[in-house]
């Protein structure tokens, strides 16, 4: 048991960082995520003996930390009623191309997503996941990962583009 | 195509912007709450498939004992062996104790009290903890001093005493040293008292030894509490429920699985323009009239009049604000709202959505208690039980 844990331990370091990234990504807070990252890995231990295939560990664990993100999500709105703090401003951009205006435009257009939708979203752009394979990860068809990557893209272009004119018209830039 | 790049290459910078570095207390955490964390088993029934012959005997064998045992109670009506009756009852009577000798859900949280300086300790005065692992099968205390921990096993003998069992060697201390405590706690299950009935580890009783106050910072099933995230410290009784909590500078959200969150701000601070991302802050300026004041100003925001109350001695004032419907210079949006003084953070709400807002004066700070949903029905009772400072236990 001794070696199992530090087995385990070796394994959560390896993963963690990743686990996180993806956790802040779809949740958009760090605390949360942080809540997700835990649950996760601690139900990744309990339920190690059921892992039938060790080279599996990664993608199951991934699918147990999405899972884990939408618990957080359905808590989050259980929980703070209408006043909401929105995260806590990232490092600057190390890509000149993202605007304040797009930075802005796209918080505020992923709020709209469902958490289901950010999670296809996250997988496909940041980790780099084919549809196929995240289907496979979050155990959903194929066609249903299709479909939210499709809308979560559209709303989030739009929301880009629709910010451009509009916002200077308002005078909403510094 | 390239429209399709830029869009990619924009939504990749954007991603990359929230940080990926797990942070180490996270890992800490996980990997010290797996140590106490067992593991499920696969299903009996797929194991009885796999098993070889002999393992397969054996387990028919053991149904066939446990069958056994069940049917001889059953016949001679023979019970479980009675637990100690306590000699001294406690203030409130303890809840079930949980099976394996798990300590009861209500000790199950963190505990903190002030210590002062304390020569059998070595250590000078300030805030310790205790806590009580969700499992109720673990305690260790904090802040006492290296070595002064002391981790242990707990198991419930009786519905008002406990052993505990060290698991490492600590501060003059062997690994297994037992000792037995008597507990207590408060009507309102806000304060837990720790009596030795004897330890074999004479430190750990100077440690545990005392009156603890519930945190309500940490996981708990009791809303009655200290929060000691904010300065001062304030006492407040919620609802009984599972609570959890998140914090930033100078706030605190303590929030129920039925879907009651109170939030508190130190010295809220409103922004200029509800629209506007740049969230430029109003000139801070002391006191709950100031801060109303500005929220009426603001065309934004629907406010109801103000009423005038005493939570704890201090002059508060009560207001709903709420952001308003439609409002044409962001439809959809939701608007910017305020900020702790001290907090690089920025709370918002919706179109249409209003919160309870109470604002206590405390000497030259203003706290700020939101009660969300509004007019919920505990919320006069919840903000009446409020009391801010709230001096710690000292011993």
């Amino acid at each position: 048991m001794r070696g199992d844990r530090e087995a385990f331990g070796l394994l959560v370091n390896a993963t963690s960082d990743r686990m996180y990234a993806i956790a802040t990504r779809i949740l958009r807070d760090v605390d949360l995520a942080e809540d997700a990252l835990q649950s996760s890995l601690i139900t990744a231990w309990r339920e190690l003996p059921r892992l039938r295939d060790p080279d599996r560990f990664e993608a199951w664990v991934r699918r147990l930390l999405v899972h884990a993100c939408y618990a957080e999500a359905r808590r989050r709105r259980q929980w703070a009623g209408n006043v909401r703090a929105l995260p806590v401003d990232g490092p600057a951009a190390g890509d000149d191309m993202l605007s304040v205006a797009d930075r802005d435009a796209l918080d505020r257009a992923f709020r709209r997503l469902t958490v289901e939708q950010r999670a296809v979203f996250v997988l496909h752009h940041h980790i780099g996941l084919p549809l196929v394979e995240i289907a496979d990860t979050l155990g959903i068809p194929a066609g249903t990962a299709r479909s939210r990557l499709h809308y979560a893209t559209r709303l989030l272009r739009s929301a880009i583009e629709a910010d451009m004119a509009p916002v200077i018209n308002q005078g909403r830039m510094a | 195509m390239s429209e399709q790049r830029d869009f990619g290459r924009i939504a990749n910078a954007w991603l990359d912007l929230m940080p990926s570095d797990a942070p180490d207390r996270a890992i800490a955490a996980v990997l010290k709450a797996v140590e106490t964390t067992p593991q499920v088993r696969p299903s009996f029934i797929d194991g009885f498939r796999r098993s070889p012959t002999m393992t397969r005997i054996a387990l028919v064998a053991w149904a066939l004992l446990i069958a056994a045992i069940g049917a001889y109670a059953l016949i001679t009506g023979a019970q479980p062996p009675k637990q100690t009756t306590p000699s001294t009852a406690p203030s409130t009577a303890p809840t079930a104790q949980a099976g394996g000798g798990a300590l009861a859900d209500t000790l199950r949280a963190e505990w903190i009290s002030f210590t002062s300086e304390n020569p059998i300790l070595e250590n000078g005065a300030g805030p310790v903890s205790l806590t009580i692992g969700p499992s109720g099968v673990d305690v260790i205390a904090a802040n006492f001093g290296p070595g002064l921990e002391y981790p242990s096993t707990t198991t419930a003998i009786g519905a008002d005493q406990f052993e505990v069992a060290l698991t490492r060697d600590g501060r003059n201390c062997r690994a297994g040293d037992r000792g037995t405590y008597r507990w207590s706690l408060s009507a309102d299950r806000s304060q837990l008292t720790l009596t030795s009935v004897a330890d074999s580890c004479p430190k750990r009783m100077t440690v545990l030894e005392r009156t603890w106050a519930r945190s309500l910072t940490g996981p708990t099933i009791v809303g009655s509490g200290v929060v000691d995230s904010l300065d001062p410290d304030f006492a407040i009784t919620l609802p009984d429920d599972t609570y959890a909590t998140r914090t930033l500078d100078d706030f605190v959200e303590i929030a129920s699985q039925a879907g009651v969150a109170l939030m508190v701000f130190k010295n809220p601070q409103p922004f200029v323009d509800a629209c506007s991302t740049n969230q430029e802050r109003v000139p801070y300026e002391p006191g709950a009239d100031a801060f109303i004041a500005t929220f009426r100003a603001n065309d934004a925001f629907d406010v109801s009049p103000t009423e005038q109350l005493t939570v704890g001695g201090h002059r508060t004032l009560h207001v709903n604000i709420g952001g308003k419907a439609n409002y044409a210079r962001c439809p959809g949006e939701a608007l910017y709202l305020y900020t702790p003084r001290e907090c690089l953070c920025h709370f918002v709400v919706g179109q249409g959505d209003t919160d309870s807002t109470y604002l206590i004066e405390v000497g030259e700070d203003t706290f700020m208690f939101v009660v969300s949903p509004i007019n919920s029905p505990n919320e006069r009772a919840i903000i009446d039980s409020i009391r801010i400072p709230f001096d710690l236990p000292v011993k």
